[in-house]
């Protein structure tokens, strides 16, 4: 099966299980449906590596079954998403109810976010010497049995730990989601969540709701959907902070320019979805990694007024071209690579040729 | 969970379920988000090491993409704007085709010019560094239809002009150009005309030479566009910036002596 670009086959099954989860169909509806998860070995663009594959069973298996499925011909399962594990499998267990599968190794439990069965995510792994096989109770708690060697016995034959809890409990779970849904990758990051060129799923504590400084508030700077919560980094609204500073004190190259105007930002933090529904926007924008403000200008002379400012040493902001947006109505700036403002500036190396 | 019996059957259409590698793909389509895709299969495939095919159409689609944005801005004017996710791809092209393009290939060379979007970056600074070689390239962008390419070619000249070792006649051509440039009257006087002047001006104004401090004068005696202020006063700011830029210059010396100063017989 292909996934974006990726091609992955799953040839060596090791365990599975089934469970009824809600899946969403091509016209936006919802239904529950049954699907296996199912760990092996296979390989990834032609590489080896253990995997997790999940597959719509909701008709049941007619053996003999070939593709291509057509209507009225015996129903064939999908397999409709796949995840690279990080340790080959021993077993795996799926919980319905959180949207998670527990994949067994002989030592650590992979936990598996399948809240987007299409696009099942790491969730972390619960560390530990759990045996190669897991059972799960009504109570949430994870079983696992194995011959594990401990310190305190000669041979432990069954452990047990709780469900971890990854989810925030809020709207942030779906925030979250938006962003595997829409693949959101970091392109130009110096590391300050994932490495350039991965997907970008924030945690929980990458949120705020309270960010921000007293130019520009938190109400200013998140223009998402969701009110109460944003992704905002210090080098955002501290550089706009020292941009609007630098304009009210006339600063500048010589000749000083004539800058006495509040800043209105027409965009900050975006979710995913709603970076998706603004016109032209970037499908790995800046705007969703809390780095990122558009700040209206009236034309082209307060533009090239602010431009000069943003690219100065004390604010070291990478700016769009005019040219790149063919006007002047409003100055994108960004702090996609620093971790401080006394950072390097460096945002042709990080993938924005040219700016 | 269940035993590996039960779960036999379900390989029996994973297998059948695997897909062909991507294929070439191709970089020539009518969408520019499409076109992206393509581009972004490619890189994929090539991983940093491109064919010599691959160079080549790679080199093809950005003189394809530059010519679509030039379009753009000659046709709206800054009315629309092109977007953010253009721009992505636009950089990420850039960045691709820069890894490999010989600058010394005058017809590369071009293809940089018109692709290069800010004439301030360290990427326009290897363009500028072929010094006299990329002048015909520039000459050409600055009677682009689109007023943002000419406004670029007036900054990549700005730049240019800080460069003491050109040559006497590379010297002239910058300087006329700029005070053409200044003069911009290809198109209508809107706010898109007044960004190829502004960069013009600080050209000029970089330049400093008595050519150069009398086309400021110009421009400062000029009715530049007004604009209001948050307060209501009016002003006009790309007069006032060339009248700022004449008073710095009278106040730290005036015009810079420049032995290359004369018009140039084969400008325009």
């Amino acid at each position: 099966m292909t996934s974006g670009s990726t091609l992955y086959s799953l040839t060596n099954g090791v365990a599975v299980d089934v469970g009824t989860i809600p899946l969403s169909g091509l016209n936006g509806t919802t239904v529950n449906k049954q699907i296996a998860v199912l760990v092996g070995l296979g390989t990834v663009n032609g590489s080896g590596a253990p995997l997790l594959a999940v597959i719509d069973i909701s008709q049941p298996y007619v053996p003999g079954s070939q593709p291509p499925y057509t209507p009225a011909s015996p129903y064939l399962p999908q397999p409709i998403g796949f995840l690279p594990l990080s340790a080959n499998p021993t077993d795996v267990v799926l919980d319905a109810n959180t949207m998670q599968a527990y994949v067994g190794t002989g030592s650590n439990v992979l936990v598996v976010d399948l809240t987007d069965p299409y696009n099942p995510v790491s969730g972390g792994q619960i560390t530990g010497s759990f045996g190669t096989r897991l059972a799960l109770d009504t109570n949430g708690i994870i079983i696992a049995a194995g011959n594990v060697p401990s310190a305190t016995t000669t041979g432990s034959t069954v452990q047990t730990t709780t469900i971890p809890t990854t989810k925030c409990g809020d709207v942030r779970d779906n925030m979250i989601q938006e962003y595997q849904t829409y693949n959101v990758m970091d392109t130009v990051s110096g590391g300050q969540y994932v490495s350039p060129g991965t997907p970008f799923v924030p945690a929980c504590s990458n949120f705020t709701q309270t960010s921000g400084s007293v130019d520009f508030p938190f109400d200013q700077l998140n223009t998402g959907d969701f009110p109460n919560w944003a992704i905002l980094r210090n080098v955002l609204f501290a550089g706009l902070d020292t941009m609007q500073q630098a304009c009210w004190d006339q600063l500048g190259p010589a000749p000083a320019p004539v800058c006495n105007f509040n800043f209105r930002i027409t965009s900050g933090y975006r979710n995913p979805s709603d970076n998706a529904s603004t016109p032209n926007s970037g499908q790995n924008s800046r705007h969703m990694f809390g780095d990122a403000a558009d700040i209206a200008t009236s034309g082209q002379a307060q533009w090239n007024i602010l431009r000069p400012i943003a690219k100065s040493n004390a604010v070291n902001a990478c700016v769009e071209p005019y040219s790149v947006q063919k006007n002047y109505a409003h100055i994108h700036v960004e702090w996609p690579d620093m971790n401080s403002l006394t950072d390097t500036f460096t945002c042709n190396s990080n993938g924005r040729t040219g700016w | 969970m269940y035993p590996i019996s039960i779960i036999v059957f379900v390989f029996s259409f994973l297998n059948l379920a695997i897909g062909q590698q991507p294929g070439q793909a191709p970089v020539a389509d009518a969408s520019w988000l499409v076109r992206y895709q393509a581009f972004q299969k490619l890189q994929q495939q090539a991983k940093g090491h491109y064919t010599e095919a691959q160079k080549a159409q790679l080199l093809a689609t950005l003189q394809q993409e530059s010519k679509f944005a030039e379009d753009f801005g000659a046709k709206y004017r800054g009315s629309k704007d092109l977007g953010e996710g253009f721009g992505e791809y636009w950089s990420e092209l850039l960045g691709a085709v820069s890894s490999f393009a010989d600058l010394r290939d005058p017809s590369v060379l071009r293809i940089l010019v018109f692709a290069g979007y800010d004439p301030d970056s360290d990427f326009a600074k290897r363009l500028i560094a072929q010094k006299e070689n990329v002048l015909p390239a520039i000459r050409e962008l600055s009677h682009s239809p689109d007023p943002f390419s000419r406004a670029n070619a007036a900054g990549l000249l700005k730049n240019m002009a800080q460069d003491t070792s050109l040559p006497c006649a590379a010297t002239r051509d910058v300087t006329d150009m700029l005070i053409s440039l200044a003069n911009d009257v290809d198109g209508p006087p809107d706010d898109a005309q007044e960004g190829v002047k502004w960069q013009a001006v600080e050209g000029l104004a970089t330049i400093r030479s008595p050519r150069a401090v009398a086309a400021l004068q110009k421009v400062a005696q000029s009715e530049s566009k007004s604009v209001k202020d948050d307060d209501g006063t009016v002003r006009h700011p790309l007069s006032d910036q060339a009248k700022g830029h004449l008073r710095v210059i009278a106040e730290t010396g005036g015009p810079k002596a420049a032995p290359c100063d004369a018009s140039s017989p084969q400008s325009k």
